[in-house]
């Protein structure tokens, strides 16, 4: 082989001499934490020796000199090195890659290592088939004439897309109503605003409504008293028509204010169970 | 006679009443107001078609309430047609179904016929 060439994630390549024609090398770059910036990169050096003799005392020192220089290059990255050795390694030279934190790794270890790489990747491949990923999406309401309808037009579009059917859909607009209603009606600023957090997931569709205000009006407060002629009471539905309309409905307090969670449960469409307790 | 306007139609001693898409507090005064005009004018029957209103809130609810008791009070007779399915889930929740005839369509809550409560449209 007459040159190491970096193969590099990221779109930068780097390229440095031969160490030995029996040795390949190289140079990717990573990052860590799910963040792709600077202070998460992870630049990995890697040399393979692919020769009928375990990779000694020479061979790492060598590796070591050449890796001092490359970090040069990445003074912001954090660097990674990886000695692979077909017939692994002598007793001396494992020792000295393991002093100076060097990953050393012989034939076997790295055909396993392919392996359950190459198992990781078939399984993550399938995944979409199996797990609707979660989305969510974030609605804030200014406290104006009607602004709860645009909470239920959200919602309308979510449900859509996640697949209620029309029956459903229309509970959960009309328990979201309610629940910005009384957001609205507890906030302690008459200004105050109404976040709504909306999260999509494979069964459920799951609705946070948070105000600022003191609390929501729970079940445990006096209602209204009902007309004499038998009809129901006026006042003080707003709970019961969410709990009646949702599959789960429950209050957290929280400093500054309270949330109420909603959350209905998606079935397959057709079978006539959307909207009813499952 | 038929004399037809944009929220409310005469027919003989009947009127039907047409909400909005979202009936909530300023919505409902504004039925009950109508409703209270029409029976002060003699009409004897108000049927409330809700074809068009795609959310009752329960403020809404609660004004509704207050309606049928003001119509009964006036020895009227007050009729649901044109129910979508959650607006009708909204009334079984509070009870409401088992106190008021609810139709299929407005004719056939105009002409008072026998299928009624629990006869809805689907959304």
């Amino acid at each position: 082989m007459g040159s190491m060439r970096g193969t590099v994630r990221g779109g930068c390549a780097a390229t440095f001499s031969p160490m030995a024609r029996i040795w390949a090398g190289v140079v990717a770059h990573g990052f860590q934490n799910g963040r792709y910036d600077s202070g998460n990169e992870v630049v990995w050096m890697v040399s393979v020796k692919d020769a009928a003799s375990p990779v000694n005392t020479g061979d790492v020192e060598n590796f070591l000199r050449r890796s001092l220089i490359l970090k040069e290059n990445f003074r912001a990255a954090r660097l990674s090195r990886w000695m692979v050795g077909r017939e692994g390694f002598t007793a001396e030279a494992g020792k000295r890659a393991d002093t100076e934190g060097v990953f050393s790794s012989d034939a076997v270890q790295l055909r396993i290592i392919r392996e359950n790489l190459e198992e990781g990747s078939r399984a993550s491949r399938k995944t979409p088939d199996r797990i609707v990923p979660v989305r969510e999406f974030e609605v804030v309401l200014p406290s104006a004439s009607k602004a709860e309808l645009v909470a239920a037009r959200a919602v309308e579009e979510i449900g859509t897309e996640m697949g209620f059917d029309d029956a459903a859909i229309g509970q959960i607009k009309a328990a979201l109503v309610e629940a910005c209603i009384n957001a609205f009606e507890h906030s302690r600023l008459k200004t105050a605003k109404v976040f709504l957090r909306f999260v999509a997931s494979a069964d459920r569709l799951t609705i946070y409504v948070q105000n600022g205000g003191v609390d929501f009006d729970s079940p445990a407060e006096p209602l209204s008293e009902a007309p004499s002629d038998g009809l129901p009471r006026k006042r003080g539905w707003g709970f019961e028509l969410m709990k009646g309309l949702m599959d789960e409905v429950r209050v957290e307090r929280l400093r500054g204010g309270a949330k109420i969670v909603l959350v209905k449960y998606l079935v397959e469409k057709g079978d006539g169970r959307n909207g009813q307790e499952v | 006679m038929v004399k037809r306007y944009k929220n409310f139609k005469e027919v003989g001693e009947t009127v039907v009443l047409y909400p909005d898409n979202y009936i909530n507090d300023i919505e409902g005064e504004k039925l009950e107001e109508l409703c209270t005009s029409y029976l002060e004018r003699g009409f004897k029957k108000v049927v409330i078609d809700f074809s068009e209103t795609d959310i009752i809130n329960s403020i809404g609810v609660s004004v509704l309430i207050g309606m049928i008791e003001k119509v009964r009070d006036m020895n009227g007779n007050i009729l649901f047609s044109g129910l979508k399915q959650v607006n009708y889930d909204v009334f079984s929740i509070v009870g409401l179904t088992k106190h008021i005839m609810i139709y299929e369509t407005e004719e056939d809550a105009i002409g008072g016929n026998a299928k009624a409560s629990g006869a809805v449209t689907t959304a």
